[in-house]
């Protein structure tokens, strides 16, 4: 009988082990898996994000141009019968009713002659010295007015506000005293010049409201005259003895 | 061809490799998602800063280049103690037109001018007859008058230039001269108005009724008349 090699026995395992490692100990495939496992999984991480974000952003983007250029064509022309169609239907159109009137109440006591001159600038290329003429008128609202008849002592007490300024500015007295202009190729835009001295002339009427309305020689002035020329006018018409006109909440 | 083995050392390696492998792909699929949104804000941010930071450059600058100042001094004439009573407050407007034709800039300026005008009876020159007896005052008053105009605001405007904009004095002047225009046609025209004057005589004869009955509570029956004159002066 012949005898076997003792190597050649050695190298038969025993057991046969069936276990992962044991496999994966057999041949490369087990790193081979694990390794694409692993690009596998950074490949999906990676579709997954470009399929949500890159992806179907450019097949919507492209999807979208395409629908741009025919919606494009066609709202162009449909968009432009309409809005013609629309601009046409004179829609924007407004009235205003130009000429009105109301019954006010108001006694002029007091009456200004006024001469404004303004020194007018704007930016550093155009200034103008100009004057106007106009009126300031000191009034009382006499439909605020109150009477109290004192049957005993036949007395009339009447009770006015005081008296309010309004000026009136009139724009065809315009004079102009100087002028300067700026030598330069681009001197602004003349529509700025307009709209600036529009709002100038807004701007002065109403500095010249309060400054006269907070005058205190003007309005002492005023307040005299009104109490005067109610009581004139009062004792004028009044059947009664002994006529007082004083202020609202004045003692 | 004979199989090599794996070690126990690379089979360890490999397993961490795609432990890791998993993560960062996990972590990179996160930080991809979510960078979308921080460009957005990023840019919102930027965008606002920046706008701020010119707008206020652009609007100091702007302000600076077309600033308006006006240094108005008033002058007081005669000043007078009257007794005119207010009847009757008007507004009007006015169309001021200013064609490139009648221009050397070649503007079109078409400018709606507003304004208010004041009707009143200067009861200074009023006379005051009364019958106590009968309870009867007449009062007999100057027809009522447009003591006052002023322009009030400007409206609706159509302005056309041509390219060379011209410069601020021409539209400074040009102003000026509507405004003036302005007011002239606003006079005319509520000085010219029937309709006005018969407004103000019927207020004033109401308003100037009103005062009487109001000055006299202790005569409850006082008939009162209002009559206009020529005479009065």
């Amino acid at each position: 009988m012949r005898k076997r090699p003792a190597a050649a026995d050695e190298e038969r395992p025993a057991v046969r082990d069936n276990s992962l490692t044991s496999m994966l100990n057999k041949s490369r495939i087990g790193f081979g898996i694990l390794t694409i496992m692993a690009f596998a999984a950074v490949f999906l991480a990676l579709l997954a994000f470009v399929r949500q974000s890159i992806l179907l952003s450019l097949i919507e983007k492209v999807s979208s141009a395409a629908g741009t250029v025919q919606g494009a064509a066609q709202g162009l022309s449909a968009g432009g019968e309409a809005g013609k169609e629309e601009g046409l239907s004179a829609k924007d159109t407004a009235v205003r009713v130009a000429n009105q009137m109301e019954t006010t109440g108001r006694l002029q006591v007091l009456l200004a002659d006024m001469k404004l001159s303004d020194i007018y600038e704007q930016g550093d290329s155009y200034a103008a010295l100009y004057s106007l003429k106009g009126e300031g008128v000191f009034t009382v609202d006499l439909s605020q007015a109150t009477a109290i008849y004192d049957e005993e002592n036949d007395r009339l007490v009447i009770e006015i506000p005081r008296p309010e300024f309004e000026p009136y500015i009139d724009n065809s007295t315009l004079e102009i005293c100087a002028e300067y202009k700026k030598r330069t190729l681009f001197n602004g835009d003349a529509r700025d010049g307009y709209r600036g001295y529009l709002n100038s002339r807004t701007q002065l009427d109403e500095k010249i409201r309060t400054e006269f309305s907070e005058d205190p020689e003007l309005t002492e002035q005023a307040e005299a005259s009104a109490k005067r020329q109610v009581e004139q006018l009062a004792r004028s018409v009044c059947q009664s003895a002994y006529v007082e006109v004083r202020f609202k909440g004045e003692e | 061809m004979k199989k090599k083995k794996l070690s126990g050392g690379q089979m360890v390696f490999s397993v961490l490799f795609a432990a890791l492998a998993a993560v960062i792909g996990i972590s990179l699929y996160f930080l991809l998602r979510e960078k979308p949104l921080d460009m957005e804000t990023a840019y919102n941010v930027g965008r606002q800063e920046a706008y701020d930071k010119y707008y206020q450059m652009a609007f100091d600058s702007a302000e600076e280049k077309n600033h308006v100042a006006n240094y108005g001094m008033i002058n007081i004439g005669d000043v007078r103690e009257m007794s005119r009573l207010e009847v009757l407050k008007v507004s009007g407007t006015e169309f001021v037109i200013e064609n490139a034709q009648d221009n050397d800039q070649n503007i079109t300026s078409w400018i709606e001018v507003r304004g208010i005008g004041i009707f009143t009876v200067d009861l200074a020159l009023a006379q005051f007859a009364a019958d106590s007896s009968r309870g009867y005052v007449l009062v007999r008053v100057p027809w009522p008058q447009l003591t006052e105009c002023r322009v009030e605001e400007t409206g609706k405007q159509l302005w056309k230039n041509d390219w060379k904009n011209d410069s601020i004095g021409d539209g400074v002047r040009l102003s000026q001269a509507q405004l003036g225009e302005g007011q002239k046609l606003l006079e005319d025209s509520m000085r010219s108005s029937r309709r006005f004057y018969d407004a103000a005589m019927e207020s004033a004869e109401w308003m100037i009724q009103l005062l009487v009955r109001q000055w006299n509570p202790q005569i409850p029956d006082l008939e009162i008349q209002v009559e206009f004159a020529d005479d009065l002066v």
